[in-house]
């Protein structure tokens, strides 16, 4: 909402003059100076009224402002500050050496050095400590202002370097009031100028001081932090419901949810930056890298309080009847979740394979396997394990997967299903009903989203006989390392090269290797890829 | 909150006000002179600025004094009322600390009534202990004693000398007034007719500090969580609630690598649907008296055993002692021969009892037991089932939990929990300390007492314990450059495993708890345990030239 004025009598001298009463504004001869000071002093008066209000509203962890108000803030700017900061540019953002003209403030024949500044007139300056923003105008003036620059137009602010950065340079603006800094010997040895801040935002901690504290949880002010300490602290209330889950997964990745408890979807669109969803009481955006779970197909459709519109996270609970396994492509289970000798995880595809039926054992118990990746040692120990203790629990796998009605005897290959999905029969068979699954894509993250590092909130929270895998979809990124060849300065690629494998350090437990308890040592064979940058380029 | 004053205004704060002032009226009136030193300046706009500063600082401390955490930052923002009003919007009451109670034993020179008056004083160093109501020790049988409360019968004992027990509380709240088992106390006032001697008959129980509002902050996350079976916090609440004085809790579910129980299939994999509750009810294990009869094993050597069954003492770690009954209780023990662990899964009542496998599983549950072998070379081979002494080292209320997480009120029926103790790392130190002949010598209590909480604080934390914090919780007591703690500082620590075997551990620099998942040992379930009698410290003084 744009500021209105006047919002009240304090923005009005005259209004404050006559309750005074009538010598005031009938009878004394400075009533114009007067009524000018009862009009700043107001202005006091309101900045104490709006902190008061902020001190009430920090009394609720839903109302806690993220940033402290200032309504005036007379913002001073060192002219031996202005400069010192050094640019941080996005890609193709400068090119050094002649410009060419073609951008805006960069004319042609400049000659843009490593150091100098990346436009002429561009006056870049800190922020004070404390001072997050100046989300509206600056004035030079505070009545009646002959001159007023405006954010994104006249100026703009670097959230990260906490820094102010003007198209002219305002030291040279002749509305601006300055002044000059001497030394004791009275030589000027600088400049300063003084800007009056309008609706100044300054970061004093609020979310943290009233709220984040208790939950031993800070990050970087913002209103994603405030929505992640509201949805912790939901599931330490509520405990970790999905939809409990499903804000806390929006607020980390900054991908909106629906907010109210309903919403029709009115307007799917994109724009030059963003995409929007527009429901019957809402505006959601989410960036371009995002894929939207609605369209314009979608139109009409109701949806609920904390239903997703973006590919940004998502929640496959296992548990339930028919899930979709197709969100994961393998499941590997560490020491973790699994007991026994291992160097390396046990991987497990989500892929339709043969059943290997590998005859029978000494005792003619039938031994069967699946597909699993891993250090060969770990792959024989496993299935090794699972048929020993399968015969020591009287019930081998063989026999659990025995497709008979009341088997006479042991089943042979005929007798067992064909092909098994390794992942899916771990996960069923074991895990399904404890585990679930979040999949995230963090290319569709909000930027300055707080993350995936503050999964480590949830263990607080999901109940501990349960537990939760995240698939994390990095980015759609693609290269082809051909292991055939060699690398050279275009392509990359592999060569191999002997060296020793010092393995993992000793327990107390040690044998030798032929006693190993795995198969045949002399088989195995370790290959491992190793990923090296060869180039990077620094500007 | 205490009022502001003019001259705490930070100078910043009223200067931008003045300025605002200032610029305002001369953007209007830009000819007004408003300099420093002008009239309107010193009476009317720097007033003006003080004023509204005033405000604002007002309202920003009350704003903060709605913080805990900004009340540790600055404690003149509210006092102990405000601060206990904040903390109730978190359902938080402060806990003002509890006295330890015990019971002393009042050894006598001769077989006679003798009575202990109300408050009379047992002295310890500085700690007081106090008698609430009065006590008369009779020579009449048990059978005989008209109120167990106050008359409590007179045993002879095998020194020739006779004993009583009366109960007692500190004066003072406090970890500081738990006394340990057989401690003898400095004086008693008055003095019982024929006293010889009193001390400690157990280790004495209760005894905690008023909480900090450091300690009040960390429970927040516990308050905000409803005392259920659900995450960890709401798991850790509850057990909270039912043993208020919980130093740490650690829980293991799927997905760890200490969670063994949950891996009963031909996979050898986890399933989940299990927790293992690891629970430090205690800074210190207490000392737990059972009295148990024997039965003989071997005449010829005089082997006894007897069975610690699993109510005894829930989750115990070690036998301490075995004496025969009416033993002088400083006695040495009986050589122990053989000590045995085994579980007791056989429900009581349809009492819900956790799958547990192994005893790597079990132990220091609730459903642990153990048979104990022991020599007695004096003892009479024709006695049936004598009596003997057994102390036994445990913490306190791991039953209580352990019933608590069973109990069909409170469990979540899709889960399995299991209350442990936590693996057991006891540490000694060898410490030497110098100072010069210009300091007084530091309190080798003091500095004990201090050693002993750096080190019974660490609970679950990092698994590691370096020197560093040992040198740091001595200067904290010495807090003079005159004192030195003498290089190397030697640390001794013993993590007993479930099969009785110990990993014995020592360093000068760094102990480091090692990561035994399979055997459940690693830094989530393992604490640091000592006690004062567990460090050899040597004061010496050493030359200084004078300066």
């Amino acid at each position: 909402m744009l500021p209105t004025y006047p919002t009240n009598d304090f923005n009005q001298g005259y209004e404050l003059l006559k309750q005074l009463g009538s010598f005031w504004i009938n009878t004394f001869q400075s009533k114009d100076e007067l009524q000018s000071f009862l009009h700043g002093s107001a202005q006091e008066f309101a900045q104490t009224h709006i902190n008061m209000l902020e001190t009430v509203a920090c009394l609720s962890r839903f109302n806690v402002p993220v940033f402290h108000i200032e309504d005036w803030y007379l913002l001073i700017i060192k002219k031996s500050d202005a400069n010192t900061i050094t640019s941080i540019y996005q890609p193709d953002d400068l090119q050094y050496g002649p410009q060419d003209g073609s951008v805006e403030e960069r004319p042609a024949g400049l000659t843009q050095i490593y150091g100098g500044v990346d436009k002429v007139d561009v006056i870049q300056a800190p922020l004070p400590p404390s001072m997050v923003d100046c989300p509206i105008v600056l004035q030079n003036l505070v009545v009646l202002p002959s001159k007023v620059w405006v954010k994104g137009v006249d100026y703009s602010i670097n959230k990260e370097q906490k820094t102010i950065r003007f198209r002219d340079d305002p030291f040279k603006d002749s509305l601006v009031a300055k002044r000059e800094i001497f030394d004791e010997l009275g030589v000027v040895i600088d400049e300063e100028i003084a800007l009056w801040v309008y609706k100044g935002e300054f970061d004093l901690d609020y979310v943290f001081t009233h709220f984040g504290y208790a939950l031993n949880l800070k990050l970087k002010t913002s209103e994603g932090y405030k929505e992640i300490v509201n949805t912790v602290w939901d599931m330490h209330l509520l405990g970790a419901s999905v939809e409990g889950l499903s804000l806390f997964l929006s607020a980390m990745s900054g991908a909106q949810t629906i907010i109210d408890p309903e919403e029709t979807i009115e307007v799917v669109r994109v724009e030059e930056n963003s995409q929007l969803v527009v429901t019957s009481s809402r505006v959601y955006r989410f960036p371009l890298a995002a894929t939207l779970t609605v369209t314009e197909g979608n139109i009409g459709d109701i949806l609920f309080h904390g239903d997703p519109l973006s590919d940004a996270f998502s929640i496959s609970e296992l548990s339930k009847d028919s899930p979709d396994y197709s969100l994961l492509p393998a499941i590997s289970l560490s020491r973790n979740f699994r007991s026994g000798q291992q160097l390396s995880e046990l991987t497990f595809k989500n892929h339709s394979v043969s059943l290997d039926y590998l005859g029978t054992d000494i005792d003619g118990k039938a031994i069967v396997r699946f597909e699993t990746f891993g250090f060969p040692g770990d792959i024989d120990f496993f299935w090794d394990y699972v048929h020993t203790a399968g015969v020591a629990q009287g019930k081998t796998l063989a026999n659990y997967l025995d497709q008979r009605e009341n088997p006479p005897d042991e089943p042979g290959p005929l007798a067992l299903p064909a092909t098994v999905n390794p992942m899916q029969f771990m996960i069923e068979n074991l895990l399904k009903n404890n585990l679930f699954v979040i999949k995230v894509k963090q290319a569709s993250f909000s930027t300055g989203a707080p993350g995936i590092n503050l999964f480590r909130l949830l263990r607080d929270v999901i109940p501990p006989h349960t537990t939760y895998v995240v698939y994390v979809e990095i980015s759609d990124l693609e290269d082809i390392i051909d292991l055939e060849n060699p690398g050279d300065e275009e392509e990359a690629g592999a060569e191999e090269e002997i060296s020793n494998f010092l393995g993992t350090s000793a327990l107390d437990q040690s044998y030798e290797l032929s006693e190993s308890p795995g198969g045949d040592v002399s088989t195995y064979e370790d290959i491992s890829v190793l990923a090296k940058q060869v180039s990077l380029t620094c500007e | 909150m205490a009022d502001t004053k003019i001259e705490d205004l930070n100078p910043d704060d009223i200067l931008q006000a003045e300025l605002f002032l200032t610029t305002f009226i001369k953007e209007q009136f830009p000819s007004m002179d408003l300099s420093e030193g002008r009239v309107l300046r010193e009476l009317l706009i720097r007033p003006a600025a003080i004023i509204h500063t005033l405000e604002k600082t007002d309202l920003d401390r009350l704003r903060l004094s709605m913080s805990i955490d900004a009340i540790e930052k600055d404690p003149t923002l509210a006092d102990d009322e405000q601060v206990d009003a904040v903390l109730s919007n978190f359902r938080i009451t402060r806990s003002l600390g509890t006295k330890s109670t015990g019971q002393i034993t009042i050894v006598i020179n001769r077989k006679l009534t003798t009575s202990v008056p109300a408050r009379t004083i047992f002295t310890l160093n500085a700690l007081e202990f106090i008698t609430k109501k009065s006590f008369v020790g009779v020579t009449t049988e048990e059978a005989a004693i008209i109120d167990p409360a106050t008359q409590r019968q007179i045993f002879p004992r095998n020194d020739g000398k006779f004993s009583f027990v009366v109960d007692v509380e500190a004066t003072t709240a406090g970890e500081i007034s738990k006394v340990r088992r057989n401690t003898t106390f400095d004086s008693v006032t008055p003095e019982p007719s024929g006293l010889a001697v009193a001390f400690a008959t157990q280790d004495f129980s209760g005894g905690s500090s008023e909480e900090t509002n450091a300690e009040l902050v960390a429970r927040f996350k516990l308050a905000l969580s409803p005392a259920v079976y659900s995450g960890r916090t709401h798991i850790e609440s509850l057990l909270r609630e039912t043993v208020p004085d919980i130093k740490s809790v650690s829980i293991i579910g799927l997905g760890d690598e200490e969670m063994l129980r949950d891996r009963h299939n031909i996979f050898a994999t986890s399933q989940g649907g299990k927790a293992d509750l690891y629970v430090r009810t205690a800074s210190f294990p207490e000392s737990v008296k059972l009295s148990k009869a024997a039965t003989l094993i071997d005449s010829a050597t005089k082997k006894w055993q007897i069975t610690i069954l699993k109510d005894d003492a829930p989750g115990f770690y070690l036998v301490e002692t075995i004496l025969s009954e009416g033993t002088v209780e400083t006695s040495s023990s009986l050589e122990i021969t053989s000590e045995v662990r085994q579980l007791n899964l056989v429900p009581d009542n349809n009492e819900f009892i956790p799958d547990i496998d192994t005893n790597t599983e079990g132990v220091y549950s609730n459903y642990q037991t153990a048979i104990v072998q022991f020599l007695d070379p004096e003892s009479d081979i024709t006695a049936v089932d004598p009596l003997y002494d057994v102390y036994v080292q445990a913490l306190p209320k791991i039953g209580t939990l352990q019933d608590k997480s069973s109990d069909r009120h409170t469990r979540n029926p899709s889960a399995d929990y299991l209350v442990k103790a936590p693996v057991p790392a006891y540490v000694t130190l060898s410490l030497t300390i110098q100072h010069t002949e210009l300091t007084n010598p530091p309190s080798s209590d003091e500095i004990k007492k201090s050693v002993v909480d750096a080190i019974n604080d660490l609970n679950f934390s990092m698994g590691r314990l370096p020197i560093s914090i040992i040198h740091d919780s001595i200067h904290n007591v010495t807090g003079n450059k005159n004192v030195l703690v003498a290089y190397p500082s030697l640390m001794y620590c013993r993590i007993r495993k479930s099969d009785g075997t110990f990993i014995n551990l020592n360093s000068a620099d760094l102990i480091t708890i090692p990561d035994l998942p399979e055997e459940g040992i690693t830094s989530r379930t393992t604490v640091f345990y000592i006690s004062v009698n567990d460090i050899d410290l040597t004061i010496e003084q050493i030359s200084a030239l004078p300066v």
